[in-house]
């Protein structure tokens, strides 16, 4: 069963109207049973349920839009990291012009990164707090080094960032305001993003869980 | 469905999640959810991990039992955003006595801060993402907001109390902290293997503290001076001196204004034979010409009197007087010279001058009769007793004595405040390790 962006279909699960928004997910998250849904589904195939998101206390959620640089999105996913210490939340959003970029959020930090390259010689597992890598020909500074102990996800999002549980986890920054991300596991290239950190209301985010009263 | 996860959808959680200290059985709320890594209860000061959703006990913090004074939940307001007190530590920084305490606090959208108080000095910190001195960390000075932040304190810390909960493992932190100040601001660093973070503090006052959060009682004292206590909030060394400044500017130039301004007129410029009175010694009196004192611009004038006369290991005077001959009205002023040298152990010795001069002020315009009084010494064995003398009288003369008593008076203003300030800066770097001044 193919699942054609854009055109509505019923979860396999529970028959909630679902519809595919971008072409570069292959599987999405039903909201109503957390049935894991298949772009290209297999008939007859054991149905998996995700398992429920923790609460970090975020104000995104699934469905909230905004606008950036006059550039409209909609917040379509979440891949949610838990460190040995610390979380993050990436979402998935899609811009108007079918554009996919991740709205980083964490600890009252928002950010606006999409994939990138890790361009240095060395091994990014030899890296020590306060050393330099290379994203894309940016230079960045170690800030934390972490390993992802646990994934959870909703929505649409692409497969990679589901795959990477027990990876070490890179923070990087600069002090211009960029910032960069990279998983990696002492096998295969590591999994890099790069992006700047923004201000919450550069987002004009609307349709967000109510929280008022911390602004 | 455990309480970590996403209950509510459209709303952040009203309520605190509710969780069971796994030592006493005692109800913890957790206000950061799942953002908790460590939490320490305030019934048993017992801490755990969390791990999979439960509180894993780790052990015991309770080496002080001191409670604190922001509770944990209190909601306060500080630089504009509302946050909620979620964890409360007291540190001791290894190998010394001295202790701190430190609050955490959070909000939903702002994320994390801390206030710290030591000694009732309370500050304010906030983490910055903008600045950064890379792996080398042996820097003494470092630059930031415009400002050189001067290496105050290193050191690693030891939790010996703790309440609340922490996004972090309160128990196996190693970091080493880094403190810079430029008061009112602090730049601190935490770096251990695995992360480096840098915080700006800035100096709170201790009501600011206590209306924040609507505390009641008093509040710490405070001893000594804080690492970035200001020197003075309204009336600092820099401002004291840069108003004194520009105030003796302004002063020298309607100084300088005034000068312009003055006549110089010469009234007299005479020398005079002395005459002495046959058989009695003593010398006769000398009549002046008539002199017109006019008015200067402010009104009233002065008179310099200048009075030269050839002594030589002896002395000279004279009274002069000055009568209105109009009102009648006498102003009288006696000037002298003296004028003494020798040899004494093979060295020349002077003192005193042949010259001097005089000034009368508030004279009213008029014409005035000068009449002369001249004295010297009767006899003296190896002087030189003068014949005559020279006599100058010049009016409206700028005036430089005030300028420099006002000045005087200017310069104690920012003189107290910068031996205030030199005292005060003292004191705060007692505590440092890095003090720039030589401690008893």
């Amino acid at each position: 069963m193919m699942a054609p962006v854009g055109t509505p279909f019923p979860c396999p699960s529970c028959s909630t109207s679902l519809v595919f928004k971008t072409e570069f997910t292959l599987s999405q998250v039903c909201p109503s049973c957390r049935t894991i849904v298949r772009k290209a589904g297999v008939e007859g195939a054991v149905l998996q349920q995700a398992s429920p998101m923790k609460e970090v206390l975020n104000i995104v959620q699934l469905g909230t839009t905004g606008m950036f640089q006059g550039e409209a999105f909609e917040v379509i996913g979440r891949i949610q990291y838990f460190f040995s210490e610390g979380y993050r939340n990436h979402w998935f959003v899609l811009f108007a012009s079918g554009k996919t970029r991740w709205l980083g959020d964490w600890a009252g930090n928002y950010s606006l990164f999409q994939e990138s390259n890790y361009t240095g010689l060395t091994s990014v597992l030899s890296a020590a707090i306060g050393d330099n890598l290379t994203l894309m020909d940016v230079a960045l500074e170690v800030e934390i080094i972490d390993k992802v102990k646990s994934i959870y996800w909703e929505g649409e999002v692409p497969e990679q960032g589901l795959l990477e549980q027990g990876f070490t986890s890179l923070e990087l920054f600069r002090t211009d305001g960029q910032m960069g991300l990279v998983h990696a596991t002492s096998y295969g290239p590591p999994h890099a993003y790069l992006g700047w950190y923004v201000e919450l209301k550069d987002l004009s985010l609307q349709g967000t869980r109510v929280h008022h009263e911390w602004l | 469905m455990n309480g970590f996860e996403v209950n509510e959808k459209g709303t952040l959680p009203a309520q605190p999640l509710q969780v069971t200290c796994p030592q006493c059985k005692n109800t913890i709320e957790l206000f950061t959810f799942a953002q908790a890594k460590s939490v320490c209860c305030q019934k048993c000061f017992y801490l755990s991990e969390v791990k999979d959703d439960r509180l894993v006990p780790i052990q015991a913090i309770d080496k002080e039992r001191i409670e604190p004074l922001l509770p944990i939940g209190r909601e306060g307001k500080i630089k504009d955003v509302r946050y909620r007190v979620v964890g409360f530590l007291v540190y001791k920084e290894q190998n010394l006595k001295y202790r701190w305490r430190e609050y955490v606090l959070f909000n939903p959208v702002h994320g994390y801060a801390y206030l710290s108080e030591y000694d009732g000095h309370w500050t304010f910190f906030r983490y910055i993402f903008d600045f950064s001195i890379g792996a080398r960390r042996t820097q003494a000075e470092v630059y930031y907001l415009d400002r050189e932040f001067k290496l105050y304190n290193k050191y690693r810390s030891q939790v010996m109390a703790a309440r609340g909960e922490f996004f972090w493992a309160t128990h196996k932190d190693t970091s080493q902290y880094l403190e810079y100040i430029a008061p009112p601001y602090m730049l601190t660093l935490s770096v251990n293997r695995t992360e480096q973070s840098w915080m700006l503090g800035e100096h709170l006052e201790p009501e600011e503290v206590k209306q924040a959060f609507a505390l009641e009682g008093a509040m710490p004292d405070r001893l000594d001076v804080g690492a970035v206590e200001p020197f003075s909030q309204n009336f600092s060394f820099r401002y004291s001196a840069t108003l004194a400044g520009w105030a003796a500017g302004i002063l020298l130039v309607i100084q300088v204004l005034f000068s312009l301004f003055h006549q110089n007129k010469v009234l007299l410029d005479q020398t005079y034979t002395l005459t002495e009175e046959v058989g009695k010694g003593t010398l006769l009196p000398l009549p002046g010409p008539t002199i017109d004192i006019g008015s200067s611009f402010l009104g009233s004038t002065n008179v310099q009197v200048f009075l030269r006369a050839p002594v030589t290991n002896t002395w000279f005077a004279t009274g002069i007087s000055l009568l209105n001959v109009k009102t009648g009205r006498e102003y009288f002023v006696e000037v002298g010279v003296e004028f003494y040298s020798g040899y004494e152990d093979g060295e020349r010795w002077s003192e005193g001058s042949p010259g001097t001069d005089h000034i009368l002020s508030s004279l009213p315009s008029g014409t005035y009769q000068v009449y002369l009084q001249p004295s010297r010494e009767g006899f003296a064995f190896g002087a030189s007793r003068p014949e005559s003398f020279h006599l100058m009288l010049v009016q409206d003369v700028p005036i430089w004595s005030n300028f420099w008593i006002a000045l005087l008076l200017l310069a104690a203003v920012p003189a107290v405040q910068g031996m205030r300030h030199y005292n005060f800066e003292k004191n705060r770097w007692m505590n440092s390790d890095y003090s720039p001044y030589e401690q008893e």
